[in-house]
């Protein structure tokens, strides 16, 4: 049935033929794999009442947007902290999880619009591995079965003999050898980079083009890693593999990618190669992560200012520049609204003497109404207190920590009739922007945003000529 | 690469051998009070099966026999003496022929009761647990009402229903037991799917491209047919009470149709008032012990199969003792965390 004849026999035909050759589609200069304003959302429990009625109750945002080129034979990294919707992502690659809109394109098809059956078709050509291996072999299921399986399932050969001689020809290939001591055991008899070993060998058996890597160490014994990525490394030299690895580890995807994909809340903040991005990180974020990697040398000092506070919803993400509210460098443009003036006052609060903070709270009214993402809000006074009252109020609090770059985004601060209407600077949604060999969505090497003594203004020109090259 | 020599690819056992195999495994590993239950559960109802796969060898007269080969009838109400060992009824008949053929009446309804009740939970169980959605909504909401009807009732409904239909009494008895217990297999096995489902390996399924049939039968499937056995020995259990029950009532076996407990105890409720208690007794007793036997081979199953209720048992953890001649003497520490 399969309508690649090389492709079946690949792993032991592979190792001795250069990766490019004998594929169909071997030019590097088109990308194999294409993302174009990828957007995946996934609906919103709501409450009993809502689904009731059928009222959406909104969107969790996990892919929001991503635009990336996967050239053949690269490996590219997708790094961020948990929930940036990596894993999301990746299944969306693979049409597991559907997308919302935007394009993926994989060898000049959408996968995005394929249906089911079509994309089974595909399936041949794209893997993925995942991160827990316990988690993604079939209990019941023996290695011989499991990893033959794919096999049965595109009706490349239902041959025993035939399908024997493959499962122990890529055992050998993930170095599951001799493949007699594993064919029989079942997942649970064997040791964690045993199981990843036999999930990638699952993956192999197909020969596909792409293998999308879901933190496939994350799980692993510290001893185990190195090796499993190693052998990673070697069999996409030897098997002319393509790499889309998930992690939210820094450190080893700096010596296993080719380029490195930054996400923050469903968005890629910056993208580059690991050299520009490890010696010269460009967007705060990437700062912080880089900031964040235990660093094996004591005598060292490095500050270890993780940014403040968690991941924001990927509900209702912050306006602007997602990650504004936990950047110390965050400044006008980037997205100040009545969330962060919640924040802010609450942050005050909890530092300030009971007595005081009595008083002031006395002052501002219900505090849910200015918790909400909009570029305006008023600002309710407290019973028996007036708009007046709580400019006054917002000003002490300015005047106490003036350098908060909260107040870079305040416009103005007017009182009306029992509130104070705050003004925000208009919100501006960073884009990725080329800045010498790394791409970056910041407004601080924007040059039409950027502050005169900003990073941009101090590196721009410089950072433009790069750009051209 | 060498041709594969037919002497590398051993014949394995199917999936129901491996099954067997993964089952077999904790049973043989089990320790302590679920240990015990299950071999006095085992020991049991091994009695009684045996008891009825040989019953026409143990049993001295017919189930309907009231008099010998030559036509000279029994005393009716004879106490138990030597040629009629639990003695005999008001119709004189041996009450221990009625016996040994119930049991076997017993487990002939309830193996075709389980097989009926898994053919169809099993499969309707899976397809809802899999699919989801409105389909799921729908056969759920059928199965809780069937649940919710009192089950006596049920099967003499349905036993009524068929017994113009069907001239067996074995298999009318079956089909209406069986219908009692689908929502259970049903339940049982569309919530473990339902787990099941979500579980990496099922999307991992997907990845490679396989299609829901193939997924439900190759990757759910294998998962699910665990929580079988044990259902599978309670509901036993629980049916023959109900066999019991219609029989007590009329509506199960016939009397021309076989011996059945349940029927047996119906006729000497008259004979407990005149003092005959052999005759409501003995089929009390074998109706008690053949429950309770299947309870306890349930229960113990289940604290064995189960994972959740299984004391799980860390490997005695061995220090090397410095000693000259270099043995190693195992200290051992057993730890064994009951359930709770
Ligand atoms: N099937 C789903 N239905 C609803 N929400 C989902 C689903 N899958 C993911 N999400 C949500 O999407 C967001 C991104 O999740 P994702 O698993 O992609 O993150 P991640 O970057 O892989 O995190 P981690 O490092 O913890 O694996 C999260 O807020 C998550 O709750
Ligand atoms: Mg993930």
């Amino acid at each position: 049935m399969s309508t690649k004849p090389d492709r079946s026999t690949k792993p032991e035909a592979a190792p001795a033929q250069p990766a490019a050759t004998g594929r169909p589609d071997g030019d590097t200069s088109t990308p194999l794999l294409k993302l174009d304003e990828l957007k995946t959302y996934f609906p919103l429990r709501g409450t009993f009442l809502d689904r009731l009625i059928g009222r959406e109750s909104g969107w969790i945002k996990a892919v929001d947007g991503v635009s990336l080129d996967v050239k053949r034979g690269e490996v590219v990294g997708i790094v961020g902290e948990s929930g940036s919707g990596k894993s999301t992502l990746g299944r969306t690659l693979l049409g597991l999880a559907p997308a919302t809109s935007g394009a993926v394109t994989f060898d000049s098809r959408n996968v995005a619009a394929l249906k089911e059956p079509q994309l089974r078709q595909l399936r041949l050509r794209m893997q993925l591995v995942f991160q827990d291996p316990h988690a993604s072999l079939n209990p019941a299921m023996d290695l011989r079965t499991a990893i033959a399986d794919p096999l049965k399932i595109h009706g490349i050969t239902h041959d025993p003999d035939d399908l024997d001689r493959r499962v122990r020809e890529v055992l050998e290939v993930v170095g599951l050898s001799p493949p007699e001591r594993f064919l029989d055991n079942y997942p649970g008899e064997l040791s964690g980079g045993q199981k990843q070993r036999a999930v990638l060998a699952r993956a192999l058996i197909l020969n596909p083009d792409l293998l999308v890597l879901d933190e496939p160490v994350s799980m692993l014994d510290m001893s185990v890693r190195a090796k499993i990525l190693s052998l990673l490394g070697r069999l996409k030299d030897e098997l002319g593999l393509t790499y889309v690895y998930i992690t939210h580890d820094l450190a080893t995807a700096k010596f296993f990618c080719d380029r490195i994909a930054i996400m923050y809340l469903g968005r890629v903040v910056e993208t580059g190669p690991p050299s520009a991005i490890y010696d010269d990180p460009k967007h705060p974020y990437t700062k912080a992560l880089l900031r964040a990697i235990p660093d094996p040398d004591p005598s060292r000092h490095v500050p270890r200012d993780l940014p403040r506070g968690e991941v924001p919803d990927a509900v209702n993400p912050p306006l602007g520049c997602a990650f504004h509210p936990r950047c110390s460098m965050a400044y006008g443009p980037c997205g100040w609204e009545g969330r962060d003036l919640r924040e802010l006052l609450e942050r005050r609060w909890t530092r300030i003497p009971e007595e005081q903070y009595e008083r002031e709270r006395a002052v501002i009214g219900e505090l849910a109404r200015i918790d909400m993402p909009a570029s305006r809000v008023e600002v309710p006074a407290g019973k028996g207190y007036q708009g007046g009252d709580v400019v006054e109020l917002l000003e002490t609090v300015r005047a106490d920590a003036p350098n908060d770059p909260f107040w870079h985004g305040v416009h103005a601060i007017q009182a009306e009739d029992g509130h104070a209407r705050v003004d925000f600077n208009t919100p501006h949604d960073p884009v990725l922007k080329q800045q010498g060999r790394v791409q970056v969505a910041c407004h601080l090497w924007d040059p039409e945003l950027a502050p005169r003594d900003g990073p941009a203004a101090a590196s721009g020109g410089d950072g433009r000529d790069r750009a051209q090259q | 690469m060498a041709a594969p020599d037919d002497s590398r690819v051993p014949r394995r056992p199917g999936l129901l051998g491996r099954q067997f195999r993964r089952v077999s495994g904790p049973i043989k590993e089990s320790r302590g009070l679920p240990r015990v239950v299950l071999w006095i559960g085992t020991a049991i109802t091994g009695m009684w099966v045996l008891v009825a796969i040989f019953a026409p060898w143990i049993a001295p007269y017919g189930y309907a026999q009231y008099q010998t080969a030559a036509g000279e009838r029994f005393p009716k109400h004879l106490p138990p003496n030597m040629d009629h060992l639990l003695g005999t009824t008001v119709q004189s008949t041996d009450v221990f022929s009625r016996i040994i053929w119930g049991a076997r009446t017993e487990v002939e309804v309830v193996i075709l009761a389980v097989l009926f009740s898994l053919a169809i939970g099993l499969p309707v169980g899976l397809i809802s647990g899999f699919k989801g959605g409105w389909l799921d909504r729908v056969l759920v909401l059928i199965m809780d009402a069937l649940f919710a009807f009192p089950y006596l009732l049920l099967a003499i409904v349905i036993a009524f229903l068929l017994s113009d239909v069907l001239a067996s009494g074995v298999l009318t008895a079956a089909i209406a037991i069986s219908v009692v217990y689908v929502p259970q297999y049903f339940r049982v096995v569309r919530n473990h799917t339902i787990s099941v489902r979500e579980e990496p390996f099922v999307e991992a399924a997907r990845a490679m491209g396989a299609r829901p049939r193939w997924i439900v039968t190759k990757y759910v499937f294998a998962n699910v047919v665990q929580s079988v056995p044990v259902v599978a020995t309670l509901n036993a259990a629980d049916s023959i009470l109900t066999l019991a029950g219609l029989g007590f009532l009329g509506y199960g076996i016939q009397p021309t149709q076989g011996a059945e407990w349940g029927y047996d105890l119906q006729r000497a409720i008259a004979d407990a008032g005149a003092g005959i208690w052999w005759t409501g007794l003995f089929p009390g007793i074998a109706i008690v012990s053949l429950v309770t036997g299947l309870t306890l081979l349930g229960e113990g199953l289940n604290d064995v199969l189960n994972p959740l209720l299984r004391p799980r048992r860390t490997e005695p953890v061995k220090f090397p003792d410095k000693q000259d001649d270099g043995a190693e003497t195992g200290r051992t520490q057993p730890e064994q965390r009951g359930k709770s």
